[in-house]
């Protein structure tokens, strides 16, 4: 079923960032988004990660359209079937790595144990299987982006929204990184969607668009 | 629950709460220090009143002076629901004059003074639990000045056990039972009483002395075998106790061939918790007795009492009230530090409500810990305060020349730190509701776009 975007539109008051856009991302399929600043990638991203409403338009995620929902089932849907992964990596300082990819479980109550075993595959598959109790303060930034890969395929999204995801990493943890975020959603079958400058992230995904004048090209 | 997870973890980590935790644990040992003292100076006034009085007085009606005291009487009483124990008493009034310890004579009459007789049944008296033992002295204790006596000195005195024995010894068969008894403390064949401790203070009069006490019905003569301090001074100044056959011969109450032998009523105590208003009228109605409790009698004392502990506790509620001022401005800050955290929470799916219980947890917690951790603490300040006092200033918190008690006037009763946890979790609860609400506003969009 995939995304599937179809007339969406978002403005400002006496700016108009995105106009009558269309997209569809099938299950497993990595989009790449480029564009230069200003054009409204992370606006787009906002909008299909449900975090701004959209002025227009429908946003269809395995076949339910997801634009007209309540801000508690816009919440829900976010915790349930999109996961994020940030430029800055957003984990919460206050936990280990293993607590930071638990947090959309224990915000959805899925039983611990399970979400537990999950977790430490997922950790364990990138290699963080020994650091998985480690002050997060102490990890670098691929562990970092790493752990937060994890949290955000935890709960199996069906989309996975990806913001600049190796814009603060060395190019050869930025590659390493990159590879275990392409692997690991096409194995879960998530959509994924990742909006970037680097020149790599395009070369891997299956399909890479340009954000200009509003829609995608 | 999220709410709990990181509600718990931020308490943990953050030193501002911390200092909540610290604010409210001071508040409440603060107050619970504070109402542990004036319930305590309640606890001992009303001891101290009660020990001059039973739970109900059943007296003659009013131009009567005296009563047969027959057992069909007391069984009437006695079986009253929710009476415990009862027991006979005259009171009157009679000059007392020491005698002069030459010649058998009696002291000059400016030594004389006004007493105020109660005669009991020992026996009888001892169930009624009208005389606390903490209150009878040793028998040299006449020192006004003198500190606190130590627990295995009181109750020395005369109505006690021990006193019950010396009764029989000196030759008043008025308890019976008493079995085999220690050789006796002394050969004097007078029968004892206790008197007010402001007498032998003011008169001269010492344990040992022989007294005569007359009425213009009777006189008998006594010796001083202890003191008590009720407190009070108008009670110490003139209660004489003695036992009721003496006080029987002392009114004109005695057994003779035309009456049985009389009393001016009978005390009756309940059992806690009893409505003693109810069983006063219950009294009434068998007995035709005129009843009436304590708090009649004298219950303002108490009742002033009560009401200046009350007066502490509104102070102590508007400080726990300014304490939450703390905790407000604990959580807003807490809040501002974890905006970022609670953006990235509601980014990625946590509900408003999820991210409002967060704060509203660690409140609780806060509140509910803080509290009971001052409980603790009050509770363990409280019994070192005098002896703390004793040390730092060479002198007693409470002075007993003040209290005429040597029981220190602290109460454990349990409902004032209930009260203050309950309240300060209640308003806790209320303090964070504001930062806990802007937390849930935090747009999570906004948060993201600067963090990336």
């Amino acid at each position: 079923m995939g995304l599937a975007v179809s007339g969406l539109a978002k403005g400002y008051p006496g700016l108009s960032v995105l106009r009558d856009l269309d997209l569809a991302v099938a299950d497993g399929e990595v989009v790449a988004i480029r564009g230069q600043s200003g054009t409204g990638k992370s606006t787009l991203l906002h909008c299909l990660g449900l975090l701004d409403r959209a002025d227009a338009g429908a946003i269809m995620l395995g076949g339910r359209d997801l634009a007209p929902l309540t801000a508690a089932a816009r919440a829900d849907a976010r915790a349930r079937h999109i996961g994020f992964v940030f430029q800055a990596f957003n984990l919460l300082l206050e936990f280990d790595a293993l607590e930071n990819v638990l947090i959309p479980a224990r915000i959805l109550g899925l039983p611990l144990a399970a979400a537990t075993a999950e977790a430490r595959a997922l950790l364990e598959r990138i290699g963080l299987g020994t650091r998985m109790h480690a002050d997060v303060r102490t990890l670098s930034g691929g562990e970092r982006q790493r752990v937060s890969l994890c949290r955000a395929l935890l709960t199996k999204p069906a989309l996975l929204l990806a913001d600049e995801p190796t814009g603060n990493l060395d190019p050869a943890t930025a590659k390493i990184v990159l590879d275990e975020l392409v692997t690991l959603a096409r194995d879960r079958k998530a959509s994924v969607v990742i909006v970037t400058h680097d020149g790599e992230i395009a070369k891997r995904a299956d399909r890479t668009l340009e954000l200009r004048e509003g829609r995608l090209w | 629950m999220l709410a709990w997870y990181i509600g718990l973890r931020y308490l943990r980590r953050r030193r501002a709460a911390w200092l909540a935790l610290a604010a409210i644990t001071l508040t409440v040992a603060a107050s619970v220090v504070v109402m542990g003292i004036s319930q305590g100076f309640v606890d001992v006034m009303e001891r101290q009143v009660r020990a001059m009085e039973s739970d109900l007085t059943a007296e003659p009606s009013p131009g009567r002076y005296a009563v047969d005291d027959t057992s069909e009487r007391r069984r009437q009483i006695a079986e009253v629901p929710g009476v415990v124990a009862v027991g006979p008493f005259i009171q009157t009034w009679a000059l007392m004059t020491p005698r002069s310890g030459v010649g058998d004579k009696l002291a000059d009459s400016r030594y004389t003074v006004m007493a105020q007789v109660d005669a009991v049944d020992w026996a009888a008296d001892t169930r009624l639990g009208r005389v606390d033992p903490r209150m009878l002295h040793a028998a040299n204790e006449m020192d006004l000045n003198a500190p606190p006596m130590l627990p295995e000195r009181r109750g020395t005195g005369f109505l006690t056990p021990d006193w019950r024995d010396h009764t029989v010894l000196i030759g008043l068969s008025v308890i019976a039972g008493a079995g085999a008894l220690p050789p006796p403390p002394r050969s004097s064949p007078i029968p004892g009483v206790v008197v007010g401790r402001e007498i032998p203070y003011s008169q001269g009069i010492t344990v040992g002395t022989q007294v005569r006490l007359e009425t213009t019905t009777g006189k008998v003569r006594a010796e001083v075998s202890d003191t008590l301090a009720s407190g009070v001074y108008e009670i110490d100044r003139m209660a004489v106790f003695m036992p009721l056959p003496l006080g029987q011969r002392l009114a004109d109450m005695h057994a003779t061939d035309e009456r049985p032998a009389q009393v001016g009523g009978y005390r009756a105590r309940l059992a806690d918790g009893v409505d003693a208003r109810a069983a006063a009228a219950a009294v009434e109605e068998r007995s035709y007795l005129w009843v009436r409790t304590w708090r009649q009698r004298r219950g303002n004392l108490v009742a002033s009492a009560e009401q200046q502990r009350d007066l502490m506790l509104v102070q102590m509620i508007v400080i726990q009230f300014i304490t939450v001022f703390i905790v407000y401005a604990v959580f807003s800050t807490l809040v501002a530090e974890k905006r970022h955290d609670l953006g990235v929470l509601l980014g990625i799916g946590a509900r408003p409500r999820q991210v409002m219980g967060v704060f509203l947890v660690a409140s609780l917690v806060a509140c509910g810990i803080g509290s009971a951790l001052g409980w603790a603490l009050g509770w363990a300040v409280l019994p070192v305060l005098d002896p703390l006092w004793w040390w730092l200033f060479d002198k007693p918190l409470f002075p007993p020349e003040i209290f005429y008690s040597s029981e220190l006037p602290i109460s454990f009763d349990p409902q004032w730190p209930l009260l203050f946890l309950g309240l300060m979790s209640g308003v806790g609860l209320l303090a964070a509701l504001l930062p806990a609400w802007r937390a849930s506003r935090i747009d999570p969009a906004a948060i993201l776009r600067e963090a990336d």
